[in-house]
């Protein structure tokens, strides 16, 4: 008879238990990262009789969380990567549209400069359309400084971004230890515990890739990096994101439980730590060090061309753009570095977009290597020695130590530092110094070209201003025959020199004075041709058009192993800038897209063996209210039979 | 048996919703702009293209206000010239009738030297035009010089150079907006010219006929004369007599002094016999023509200066006659460049149309793609929202 009770009342208490697992999980029906519960029941041990083994009712074995621990580990991956790629997509959508908008890119400035220096070309004694020219130019450099001083300003945030990412790294990593701990001591299994500690790790990999390894004891450790553990049991490494090297990009750092601390930005994958430190290098740096490239090609190219011109005033041209400076080409070097690095441009059409490194290998020996492609050049002389490579200059010196790397990086601060440097419009070059001139009365019918002024520094034009030292006077003895003359002192310079129709009669008379001309056509005995300063020539647009005809040439990245010399113009290096920039994006957009796509689908597998499906909870609900009413019927039977035996007695 | 979490599906509607959204805003930003490419990463290669061809548009188009600015400057320099070449012509006009000593008394040639002077006047004022800006048009480089100055000795200084300023109406192309002072109007061939100058003759004795020739005809018979005065006007009026047969004209350079001129064939003179250098004040020998360069107005000067001493013109017309012709080749190659604007403007205007259509086609929306991406997105997104709500009704609490 009390086994009848007994059985009703085990079954009353395991389907009370089971209506509260029920309520239990309705009621986190909406929890994020909870696992749905079950009640496992099995019979109580059987009684023997003589007769067999009798039924004694049911207890509940365990309540045990709906879980797949393979499906947790690739739902994790996926919120690592799709976080990684949603943190680059929307950083690098920002210069996306800066680069790539007409109102805000390089390439609608530098067509407005050119266009303003072809409008001297039409008009060279025009004042306002020098001033029209000035005013382009200086809104060119504000263009480059807006960008670069966009992709600073993103750099501070990036960096910000790590030090609040890291802080949160450290808090999840602490409340894991905290989470381990009441695990252990609480033992077996504490369904709500484990379901708040995996919830805390899948909020660690959005922030950054992790992996982990639970011990036997319950306890999960955790690994980030190459294998720097972040939890080990109880206790916990912390990270710091700040300044190391580099003011302007902040590492981050690991310090060990031993507190041994070690430099892991470059380790960093996944998450949005991940996100932002490959959306630094891939982008952020290139594009910055590629505007740099630019500006430094314009201001040398340009300052070239324009010194070889003459002003309104008569003077020679002065730099259009204040000169790049060598401290530009920032050197990074530990600060107890013992070694000297000391860095000078060379020729800025050889340059690249890349950073580079040079590692002291001992003796006499160097390593450069280009970040870009990973190319190495070996330098191997005595100290100081200089290497040239690439555009640009090293001067090594000091005593370094074994394995020192100082980094260089030859374009990333030119486009914050480019200006106008002349100021007023009539100092536009706009002509040339030189003019070769028929004299009048030439009976033959030769013609001497204007002249093209090919090295400013020569001592022609610097030895007197507003005057060619000598002015020359080419006088033909016969047809066939010149003399070269000094135009002022009437003393000749080079008799008898014989006459090729279309060369260059200085050239043929083995003298340079920094320009070039050509005679072509048939001279008579007599005929003589003056080449002096192009005094009073405002009207000449030739060093204009020579300016305008920088747009359309190759002057940039030029490669100093080659015969083939530059390559692109400064409208192709943006484009191909924007075009990388563009590309990384609309990569980082699909794989995003195709990423978020595979973490629903893990989210959704793990959801069907986790998640609460609410008419599944009704359906227990009315099947573990009529189990209860049941075994309490049970319970009335027995209380019946009894009553019944009582009653047979009384 | 696959189980679906209540809370899942909730999210999974509510993020294809969220998603629905963002496709649908990025459509319409594009339908906004009417441009397909709104940001490099929509079409990186496209981007690229775009931003080539937006650089070949600006250049075209700079290429076109060049050729713009080029054709109206040439068009003022074609009129200066088409009034110089008029005024020219009237010089010659006026010269040829004033090349007539023999019936135009010294008065009338005087009046004709009147109006040349007011012709060179007016030519100066042509050579010395300033464009719109102010600048002087044939000075060359030096466009703020003044290019022709006269001198107290009635010639011109010229004040400019010899630069002549190119543009550039197409890539490769670059074409002179003038022409300067120099070529136009120093640098001007003059025609063909001898001249000999004789001496006092010292004995005055007759000269038979045939004994002077001058290229080879005979002056004819010259009687005695009293002084060297009155040997030299017979032998200007001798040599005069056959002028029209020799080219060959005398003129006294002084009263006994003979000039020989010819504008036309050599000079040629042959003495025998009665005729020496003692009794003409001439040499025998032959003088070739040789031509030269002048400015234009120096000629136009001396000539009037010939006119009011009232000395026959003969080398002046043919200066003029080259001087003409030199104006009007410097007009012919104005003519030819404006010609090759012409057609480099229509040239440009085709590639223009080509990168123009080419730039569509690379960042133009397809509107009607657009539009019905826009409107299938509409259809999902509704479709979205209608089975969120029908799903999220269906509960089994309703029924118990």
């Amino acid at each position: 008879m009390s086994s009848v009770l007994n059985i009703g009342v085990s079954a009353l208490l395991a389907y009370q238990r089971s209506l509260a697992t029920t309520g239990h999980n309705i009621a986190n029906a909406d929890t994020e990262g909870y696992s749905r519960q079950r009640v496992d029941m099995v019979t109580r041990v059987p009684q023997e009789r003589g007769d067999g083994w009798v039924g004694s009712g049911v207890q509940v074995s365990q309540i045990t969380r709906q879980y797949d621990s393979f499906l947790a580990t690739s739902m994790r991956a996926s919120i690592s990567t799709t976080s990684e790629l949603e943190t680059y997509y929307d950083h690098a959508s920002v210069l996306d549209s800066l680069f790539g908008n007409s109102d805000t890119g390089l390439d609608s400035a530098i067509q407005k400069f050119f266009g303003a220096i072809n409008t001297i070309a039409d008009d060279p004694t025009s004042i306002a359309a020098r001033q029209a020219f000035l005013a382009e130019a200086e809104s060119l450099a504000n263009r480059f400084h807006n960008l670069n001083s966009q992709i600073n300003s993103a750099r501070n945030q990036m960096n910000n971004e790590l030090v609040a990412d890291v802080a949160e790294i450290n808090s999840l990593a602490s409340n894991i230890a905290a989470m381990n701990s009441q695990i252990v001591t609480a033992g077996g299994q504490p369904n709500d515990l484990l379901d708040r500690r995996d919830q805390l790790i899948n909020e660690l990999s959005e922030l950054v890739s992790v992996s982990t390894v639970m011990q036997s004891d319950g306890a999960v450790n955790v690994f980030i990096g190459n294998g720097q553990s972040l939890v080990t049991g109880v206790t916990t490494s912390t990270l710091s994101a700040g300044v190391v090297d580099d003011a302007a990009n902040y590492d981050i750092v690991y310090s060990g439980s031993s507190g041994a601390s070690q430099i892991i930005t470059s380790l960093m994958t996944g998450g949005e730590v991940g996100g932002l430190i490959s959306y630094r290098s891939e982008i952020l740096n290139e594009a910055q060090n590629t505007l740099g490239l630019i500006a430094l090609g314009i201001t040398d190219e340009l300052n070239t061309q324009h010194q070889r011109g003459m002003d309104m005033d008569g003077n020679l041209g002065n730099p259009l753009f204040t000169a790049p400076v060598t401290s530009q080409g920032v050197v990074l070097q530990d600060s107890s570095a013992t070694g000297t690095v000391a860095f000078a441009y060379d020729d800025i059409t050889d340059l690249t977009s890349s950073d580079y490194s040079l590692i002291y290998n001992g003796g006499t020996s160097y390593t450069l290597t280009r970040l870009s492609d990973g190319t190495a050049f070996a330098l191997d002389t005595a100290t100081p020695a200089t290497l040239t490579n690439d555009g640009f200059t090293l001067t090594l010196g000091g005593a370094p130590a074994v394995g020192e790397t100082t980094y260089i990086r030859p374009t990333r601060a030119a486009a914050g530092n480019i200006s106008v440097a002349i100021t007023s419009a009539r100092e536009v070059a706009a002509a040339s110094p030189v003019l070769a001139e028929a004299v009048s009365g030439n009976t033959g019918t030769a013609t001497i070209t204007e002249g093209e002024v090919t090295d400013i520094t020569n001592a022609a034009f610097t030895t007197t201003a507003g005057a060619l030292t000598p002015p020359i006077l080419i006088r033909f003895t016969s047809a066939t025959t010149f003399d070269v003359i000094n135009a002022s002192t009437l003393a000749t310079i080079t008799a008898g020199v014989a006459y090729t129709a279309g060369n260059d009669p200085l050239v043929d008379a083995g003298l340079n004075y920094g320009y070039t001309l050509q005679i072509t056509g048939t001279p008579a005995a007599g005929d003589e041709f003056t080449i002096g300063y192009n005094t009073n020539g405002v009207g000449d647009n030739r060093n204009a058009l020579a300016l305008a005809q920088i747009q359309s040439t190759d002057v940039l990245l030029g490669d100093s192993a080659s015969a083939l010399g530059a390559t692109a113009s400064f409208e192709d290096v943006y484009g191909l800038m924007v075009s990388d920039v563009g590309t990384s994006v609309s990569l980082a957009e699909s794989n995003y897209a195709s990423q978020s796509a595979l973490l629903m689908y893990n989210k959704s597998a793990l959801s069907s063996v986790s998640g609460v499906n609410l008419d599944e909870e009704a359906a227990n609900l009315v099947r573990y209210q009529q189990a209860y009413a049941a075994s309490a019927q049970v319970i009335a039977v027995a209380n019946e039979v009894f009553d019944t035996l009582i009653g047979a007695f009384r | 048996m696959y189980r679906v979490s209540t809370k899942f599906m909730a999210d999974r509607s509510i993020s294809a919703m969220l998603q629905l959204q963002a496709k649908m805003s990025e459509t319409q930003a594009h339908l906004d702009s009417t441009k397909r490419i709104n940001k490099p990463s929509d079409d990186p290669a496209g981007s690229v293209v775009a931003v080539d061809l937006k650089s070949a548009i600006s250049k075209v188009d700079r290429y076109q206000t060049n050729a713009n600015d080029a054709t109206s400057r040439l068009e003022q320099e074609e009129s200066i010239l088409f009034g110089a070449t008029n005024l020219l012509q009237r010089a010659y006009t006026l010269a040829v009738q004033g090349n007539n000593t023999g019936s135009l008394s010294e008065a009338d040639t005087q009046a004709i030297a009147e109006e040349i002077s007011l012709l060179v006047d007016e030519l100066e004022g042509l050579a010395n035009t300033r464009d719109a800006n102010g600048e002087y048009i044939f000075s060359g480089y030096k466009s703020d010089t003044k290019p022709f100055t006269r001198t107290a000795a009635d010639t011109y200084t010229y004040g400019g150079d010899q630069g002549q300023r190119q543009l550039q109406i197409s890539a490769d192309r670059a074409i002179a907006d003038g022409d300067n002072g120099y070529d136009v109007f120093v640098n001007v061939d003059t025609g063909p010219y001898a001249e000999v100058t004789g001496i006092a003759a010292t004995a005055f004795t007759a000269i038979d006929d045939g004994d002077l020739t001058i290229n080879g005809i005979s002056v004819g018979a010259i009687g005695a004369a009293a002084s060297a005065d009155e040997r030299a006007s017979q032998i200007v009026d001798a040599i005069n007599s056959i002028s029209d047969v020799t080219g060959v004209y005398a003129e006294l350079d002084s009263s006994s002094t003979v000039t020989l001129s010819s504008s036309d064939d050599d000079i040629v003179v042959a003495m025998a016999a009665t005729a020496t250098t003692a009794t003409t004040g001439l040499t025998a020998g032959t003088t070739a023509t040789a031509t030269g360069t002048r400015n234009i107005m120096e000629t136009l000067l001396q000539l009037e200066d010939a006119l009011n001493s009232h000395e026959q013109v003969n080398r002046y017309i043919n200066d003029l006659t080259e001087a003409i012709g030199h104006i009007s080749d410097v007009h012919a190659t104005v003519g030819a460049r404006l010609n090759a604007i012409e057609e480099q403007s229509s040239v440009n205007a085709d590639i223009k149309l080509a990168l123009k259509s080419h730039l569509s086609n690379v960042e133009d929306l397809d509107y009607a793609e657009a539009i019905s991406r826009l409107s299938q997105q509409t259809i999902a997104l509704q479709a979205a929202q209608a089975a969120y709500v029908k799903v999220q009704g269906l509960s089994l609490f309703n029924y118990i």
